[in-house]
């Protein structure tokens, strides 16, 4: 009996691990455009219904050591890579499923590539998540708004329209094409300007749509791809489509 | 008597010969091929990077085989008929001075942002048109080669629906070992500190 309950448990916790959400073709609608900028077809794709956890890149760690917070060469991590592990190998037993942070863009883009996956574009991200969502824009510029929010296990909130769960409150999230965001001005003798001229529209804009927007905008581009947070994790998408992993 | 001195002057010798070689194969550890590539690379080094590039030739080859000499690099794109073609002109001017007090030539290369367009031909067309010294070396690769190059220095880019990029104009002075050791960020921005600081590491 007790070892049918522990299978039933086993069962039960290996079917929340790692279960993926369908997205079968959406539009992703820019709000900052770049010339000639056009809306962009998303899917069909897998995407991870929640972030990746401490536990999940544990397992990747100790395939790929060389990703350990000791060894990972400087040019893939910051110092701060992992800083919340006790070890090369180990973590808080209580934050297993808490969502990895600490992580570098090398890093996370390393992770999914060993599931046969890889990072959503911005424009995943930004469907996925429902983020232009105007029913829920309130509660992100809530959650943006409150400095240094807690981490706390990944899915125990109900998922969003897609079944996505997570993608706000919780984390920010690395995007594979993170270095598109653009809002020095270092950029070609063209328009560059655009980009950051359209961000300080949407500021004056008082459209609260736009605003979450720019700041997730704004953030991506202060990102460097060694840079890790502790509030800034990932998930992974999946373009191949031969039903669930 | 006359033995031990003839045998101090072997000995002499022999202690000459092996300064000799053993220079030698202290020179053969900073510029040999097969000694170079076991030599652990620096944990910032780009040249750790394992993807696969195309010159303007057509020959392939790994970042790695850029090691062991610095070199000045860039990321753009040749069809660009803006910036590209001032980064050009500055890389140029930056090199002039640099080479002005020595006698070797400073090495450069031009990594494409363009994975969809770019070929080997292109570039050749580009060294042709923009009559780059023939040592200088370009470079094209897939679209995550690129991704991984540019995280790695710090270059932001965007394509565009035309194909066209927006990107950083950055020019980059790597040590022997692939790390970044100074970096000039505008096309207008002046040259002297960059200029400094690539002499200095030379």
């Amino acid at each position: 009996m007790k070892s049918v309950t522990f299978l039933l448990f086993l069962a039960f916790s290996l079917s929340a691990l790692g279960k993926e959400v369908k997205l079968t073709r959406e539009v992703y609608v820019p709000v900052f455009r770049d010339p000639g900028e056009t809306d962009v077809a998303v899917g069909p794709l897998f995407i991870d219904e929640t972030p990746v956890t401490n536990q999940e890149f544990l397992s990747f760690i100790k395939k790929h050591p060389q990703f350990a917070k000791s060894k990972i060469p400087a040019l893939y991590a910051d110092g701060g890579y992992l800083s919340h592990w006790t070890s090369d190998t180990a973590f808080k037993k209580s934050e297993a499923n808490f969502p990895v942070t600490h992580v570098s863009w090398f890093a996370a883009r390393k992770y999914c590539a060993a599931q046969g996956k890889r990072l959503p574009t911005i424009a995943e991200w930004e469907v996925a998540s429902d983020s232009q969502n105007p029913k829920i824009e309130a509660r992100i510029l809530e959650w943006y708004a409150e400095p240094g929010s807690k981490l706390r296990s990944v899915g125990k909130e109900p998922g969003n329209k897609f079944g996505v769960k997570d993608a706000h409150g919780l984390i920010w999230e690395w995007v594979d094409n993170f270095a598109e965001a653009i809002m020095s001005g270092d950029s070609r003798g063209g328009s560059s300007t655009d980009s950051l001229f359209c961000g300080g529209a949407a500021l004056k804009a008082k459209d609260p749509k736009l605003y979450a927007t720019f700041m997730r905008f704004a953030f991506r581009s202060s990102l460097a791809a060694k840079y890790d947070s502790a509030n800034l994790g990932f998930r992974c998408v999946r373009d191949n489509m031969e039903g669930p992993k | 008597m006359r033995e031990r001195q003839y045998g101090r002057t072997q000995m002499k010798l022999i202690f000459l010969l092996i300064l000799i070689f053993s220079n030698a194969s202290f020179a053969h550890d900073e510029h040999g091929p097969e000694l170079r590539a076991k030599a652990p690379l620096p944990g910032a080094s780009i040249f750790q990077l394992e993807s696969e590039w195309k010159n303007q030739k057509g020959e392939s080859t790994k970042l790695a085989s850029l090691r062991g000499s610095p070199r000045i690099v860039v990321m753009l794109f040749t069809r660009c008929d803006t910036a590209c073609p001032l980064i050009v002109e500055d890389l140029k001017e930056i090199v002039k001075d640099v080479d002005a007090k020595r006698t070797a030539k400073i090495d450069v290369s031009i990594f494409s942002l363009d994975s969809f367009r770019e070929t080997p031909e292109s570039l050749s067309a580009f060294s042709v048109k923009r009559k780059l010294p023939s040592h200088w070396g370009l470079y094209v690769s897939n679209a995550d080669a690129v991704a991984e190059l540019a995280a790695s220095l710090g270059v932001r880019y965007k394509r565009l629906p035309s194909g066209d990029f927006i990107h950083s104009n950055i020019i980059y002075f790597l040590n022997s070992n692939g790390e970044v050791v100074a970096q000039k960020e505008g096309i207008k921005s002046p040259r002297g500190e960059f200029i400094k600081k690539i002499r200095k590491n030379l």
